[in-house]
């Protein structure tokens, strides 16, 4: 296995252009690298980990700010990591300013530490994470530049929609952005192709290059299954694949979507007889299409691919993922 | 025929402007609702008939405060009906723990010399004062303070663990609860120490004491309220060990206790298909065994047909199988019988096959379910409407005993079959369906049938170029809504344009219904939401001034149009401020001119007057900017945040407002925008710091009221206030009044 890394490093390096980056988002909420995890890292010659540490959500009962889905554990390893936390809209929407400034500095405070105990490394760079919206622009603004008053680089993921339309949704107060090419269709429509990368839609959203800050581009590397009954959305599946769902007897309608034929449960959710299940991810061309698309607005030269998880990069096959042309 | 139809139309206006529902239109999903809960006889399942995720659970809904309290009738049945649910409740829960205990004591001591005020009349109260009952007097106290303990849960906030839990009083309380159980002759109140000592063993997190208390005190004991609550105790301990015991028994107390529903329901989980087989083998019986697929159903977004036919197999005769089959129908209602697509058959996406499949069930389960059928007979017809079998549907339809809101809904189904096959009718045909409807009373009072008729005339008249009267059919629809949008607008000013008005008013006439409230309501239509949105100020009040009621004195104390008075809430909304207070002699002035305002023409007039008035260059620039100022204060305040706002919104039941008036104009003009505009304008003209300073902080106040504001305008903004007006009042009311916006100015004064 470490000598086909090194094969396929050396390959790798040869077909991508100088300074070229790839690195991964983090979710999982245990941290610690497996030899897989490792091998990709290595092979791809990342130096980063975006790491998800925690979201924080408005609890409305307690009117307060929440963290919830923690990182429980994480191991030192050479990679630099680059804590990434994601907050609710809502929480923007319904928190008053200074105990939004207040959650910065706590946001601060806690990823340095838990940089710092964890990982013996200072926190250099955090990325924020917020689905934002007119109604919580000012406030979030304002948020990250209470972050960016600590003297670390701060970065925030920026949605299709906010990088065509920047001039009326506004910039945000950060040192750059990544942009998310992923999760863009409409997720709770059957008749969606593919929620997750459908880029003849994607393609509307990329014109201009004159994006005021530096960019790198967020690429997915993940699956998931969507329930439908009676064509309402009812449930993701994440990283089902067909070969677990076998005992509900599949049978294919369209590319990549199937009828059950026989109910029962997978994991916890129960589907019925005559539910569809849409199979979703990004296939390896239509990734070599997306990083064709998007390298134009790669001023970083960065890509980032979420995310680095065993079941996830299954279907990425190390070699597939390096024969791709940056 | 034209005149028949014209008379329906009549009617439709009418109903339409003062319609009382009787049920059917279910205004929250905006769908006609063919089934009520009233179809189904157990009224402790009524929250599950709901398909909307909100109302699923009682504990948010009506259904919360109809739902009868279990565990007070269980003391009620021990006590004697003697004593009211309200008394048992006062002692057992209301009645301040310190009190109760001052009242406990003053009995033993004998030194009670009156009941305590608040509990004079309480019975239960009185015999206790008598020395009757006394040990439940004890019991209340010690469960009142176990309760205590037992709300104190582990809580997980921000960046800290709060656990406020205290270990060393449960373990006291489960030790005395113990004691007092073992020292109780009452078998009623021995269980229910017994409960509250299991309470303080789960929530201390010792599981195997929560077994050994259960299986000493409850397991060989009577299946009464408290049996179960003890049992979902022990259920919870399950949960932990994740084993297949405990969705068993939570579905056990799901079945058994109506008010503890919820939260079986919530606790009712499988990680598996094996998880589930292990757990269902447990069930003892077919009635067990129909709950799991029941509270499945409820889990997993329902697909009722196939759990009821997984019911029926089992337990034909079981309530839940009319629960499942009254939701699952609802989902097909709502596919079907929405606002938009009453008519229109080709936007819903509804599986053919399911329909089929539900036929099979349906026809199944009438030929061998035994007793009344006639929830099943109305279902299979429903279906067989929706597959265009409309003489199978009439068929069975017909055969129902007719009772109640079953007879109606029969009904109205019966109409909806004969309306669908209208295309294929004569038109004698169509005009026999709606003199039937006509003649029927009850139909002509309800709802039900109007979405038809709109739509049927709606086209029809549009085929017939006759617009207005189209757009009259429309409008019907839109007012249920409270939508008017400028399209629809549009199309109305279309039909002025190109019709005339006096054709129109033959028509109305000819409807035979009122030709004064029809004229008023496209006089309405046409002043608030046509011209208004397009900033015609002039035309609009032209329009209002042909509205019969702004001429009727007794409009004026209406108490529906006085509440939408700009003043109603407005103290609160905006003039309790220093701003107001201190001050603003010149602004409490505009708020006297303004206070006659109570409708929408009074708005309109007030708006327009203000602003020819400002234009007028012959006034002193003092005058006009006040002027101004007054005008912004009057659009910023038509903002869902203003005191004007009961004028531009409609207020839904839930509290939360929606827009009467819809379109760009509305939002960008009339809002934020336009008062920003006035408000500079004000400034502009300005000569005194003082006031240039206020006409800033109304814009402040503005932006700050809608966060809609550019970042960097702010920054740039608070810049320039600070450095020009930083001196005044305003500035330092400013400082403490606009949320956001103070941030942007603290950070600019300390640099």
């Amino acid at each position: 296995m470490k000598l086909l890394s090194l094969w396929l490093s050396s390959f790798f390096v040869l077909s991508c252009s100088q300074g070229l980056e790839v690195n991964f988002y983090h979710w999982d909420t245990n941290g610690n690298l497996n030899s897989t995890d490792k091998s990709y890292l290595e092979s791809l010659q990342s130096k980063k980990i975006y790491i998800h540490l925690f979201d924080v959500e408005w609890d409305e009962s307690s009117k307060k700010a929440v963290a919830t889905n923690k990182l429980n554990s994480i191991d030192p390893s050479d990679f630099e990591y680059i804590p990434v936390v994601y907050l609710t809209n809502e929480l923007f929407i319904n928190s008053p300013m200074p105990k939004l400034l207040a959650l910065a500095d706590s946001i601060h405070h806690l990823s340095s530490l838990y940089i710092k105990q964890a990982l013996g490394q200072n926190l250099n760079e955090i990325q924020i994470d917020v689905d934002w919206t007119p109604k919580s622009r000012l406030k979030y603004f304002k948020f990250l530049e209470r972050l960016k008053e600590k003297d670390i680089a701060v970065s925030a993921t920026l949605r299709l929609h906010q990088y065509k339309y920047y001039k009326k949704t506004g910039v945000p107060p950060v040192d750059y952005i990544s942009l998310m090419f992923y999760n863009m269709g409409d997720l709770s429509n059957i008749n969606e192709s593919n929620s997750i990368l459908n880029l003849a839609e994607a393609k509307k959203y990329l014109g201009s290059k004159d994006y005021p800050l530096e960019v790198n581009v967020a690429l997915p590397c993940f699956r998931w299954a969507v329930a439908y009954r009676y064509s309402k959305a009812q449930t993701i599946l994440n990283r089902k694949s067909l070969a677990d769902m076998k005992h509900l007897n599949l049978k294919q309608i369209k590319a990549n979507q199937y009828q059950v034929t026989a109910s029962a449960y997978v994991g916890s959710t129960f589907l019925y007889k005559g539910d569809i299940v849409r199979f979703e991810g990004a296939s390896l061309i239509e990734l070599q299409h997306a990083i064709d698309l998007t390298r134009p607005h790669n001023s970083k030269n960065e890509w980032v691919l979420y995310h680095l998880n065993k079941e996830s990069l299954e279907y990425y096959p190390l070699d597939s993922l390096m024969s791709l042309k940056w | 025929m034209v005149k028949l139809k014209s008379i329906i139309l009549g009617i439709v206006i009418l109903t339409s402007i003062n319609a009382n529902a009787c049920g059917g239109w279910d205004y929250g999903n905006l769908y006609y609702d063919f089934y009520h809960q009233e179809l189904i006889g157990e009224q402790s399942l009524f929250p599950y008939l709901k398909a909307d995720y909100d109302r699923y659970y009682y504990s948010n809904n009506d259904d919360a405060a109809n739902m009868p309290n279990y565990n007070l009738e269980a003391y009620q049945f021990h006590l004697g009906k003697k004593y009211r649910l309200s008394d048992i409740n006062q002692l057992l829960l209301d009645y301040p723990l310190d009190s109760l205990c001052a009242f406990d004591q003053a009995i033993r001591s004998k030194t009670l010399a009156k009941l305590p005020k608040n509990i004079a009349d309480n019975l239960l109260a009185r015999d206790m004062a008598r020395g009757k009952h006394l040990d439940f007097l004890d019991y209340f106290d010690f469960a009142r303070r176990v309760g205590i303990q037992s709300s104190a849960f582990e809580q997980y906030y921000w960046d800290e663990v709060y656990d406020n839990r205290d270990y060393s009083s449960m373990a006291i309380y489960l030790n005395d609860g113990l004691k007092c159980a073992d020292d109780q002759k009452n078998i009623f109140l021995k269980k229910r120490y017994a409960f509250q000592a299991l309470r303080m063993a789960r929530y201390s997190n010792k599981g195997d004491e929560v077994k050994r208390i259960w299986n000493d005190y409850f397991e060989e004991t009577d299946q009464d309220y408290i049996y179960f609550r003890a049992l979902e105790q022990l259920a919870g301990v399950y949960y932990w060990e994740e084993s297949p015991i405990a969705p068993y028994y939570f579905s056990r107390v799901f079945d058994a206790l109506p008010d503890r529903r919820e939260s079986c329901m919530n606790s009712f989980r499988f990680s598996s298909q094996e998880s589930w087989d292990n757990a269902f083998e447990l069930c003892q019986n077919a009635q067990e065994e129909a709950v799991f697929y029941f509270m499945r159903a409820f889990q997993n977004n329902l697909n009722g047909i196939q759990e009821i036919e997984n019911i029926f197999e089992i337990d034909p005769n079981s309530i839940y199988l009319d629960v499942i089959l009254a939701r699952h129908m609802n989902e097909i209602n709502q596919a079907f019988y929405t606002y938009e697509s009453f008519w229109s058959e080709n936007e819903y996406d509804f599986s053919m096959e399911q329909l089929i499949e539900d036929k099979r069930i349906l026809e199944k389960l009438i030929n061998a379910k035994k007793g009344n059928t006639d929830l099943y007979k109305y279902s299979l017809a429903f279906v067989h409407s929706i597959m265009k079998e409309y003489n199978q549907s009439d068929k069975l339809l017909k055969k129902l005993r007719r009772k109640d809101e079953f007879e109606l809904r029969a009904d109205i189904l019966l109409i909806v079959n004969r309306i669908k096959q209208l295309d294929s009718l004569s038109l004698e045909d169509e005009d026999d369906i709606f003199s039937q409807y006509l003649s029927n009373r009850e139909y002509s009072k309800c709802h039900s049938l109007l979405p038809f008729i709109r739509n049927r005339f709606e086209t029809l008249y549009e085929k017939n170029n006759e617009f207005a009267k189209a757009y009259l059919c429309n409008n019907h629809m839109s007012s249920l809504k409270y939508d008017y949008d400028l399209e629809t607008l549009d199309s109305l000013e279309l039909f002025f344009k190109r019709d005339s008005r006096t054709s129109f008013e033959t028509f109305i006439k000819a409807s035979q219904g009122s030709l004064e409230s029809s004229l008023d309501l496209i006089n309405d239509l046409r002043g608030s939401y046509y011209f208004l949105q397009k900033a015609d100020y002039s035309r609009s009040i032209g329009e209002f001034k042909k509205l019969s009621k702004y001429n009727n004195t007794s409009y004026q104390e209406n108490q529906y149009y006085l509440s939408l008075s700009m003043f109603d809430g407005g103290d609160y909304a905006y003039f309790d401020t220093p701003f107001w207070e201190q001050s603003d002699g010149e602004h409490n002035n505009i708020k006297e001119f303004l206070r006659p305002i109570k409708n929408r023409l009074d708005l309109v007039i007030l708006i327009q007057e203000l602003d020819q008035t400002a234009k007028n260059e012959r006034l002193n620039n003092q005058v006009r900017a006040d002027i101004l100022m007054g005008l912004g204060n009057v659009l910023h305040n038509l903002s869902s945040k203003g005191w004007f706002r009961p004028i531009m919104f409609h207020q839904e039941g839930n509290g939360a407002f929606s827009y009467l008036y819809q379109g760009p104009t509305v939002e960008s003009v009339l809002y934020r925008e336009k008062a920003e505009f006035y408000f500079e304008l004000a400034e502009g003209l300005y000569q005194d710091a003082e006031d240039k300073a206020r006409a800033y902080f109304m814009i402040l106040k503005l932006n700050d009221a809608l966060q809609e504001v550019e970042y960097a305008n702010n920054v740039h903004f608070a810049q320039v206030f600070k450095s020009q007006y930083g001196e005044t009042d305003y500035y330092s009311w400013a400082l403490r009044e606009c949320g956001d916006l103070r941030s942007s100015l603290e950070e600019d004064s300390e640099n």
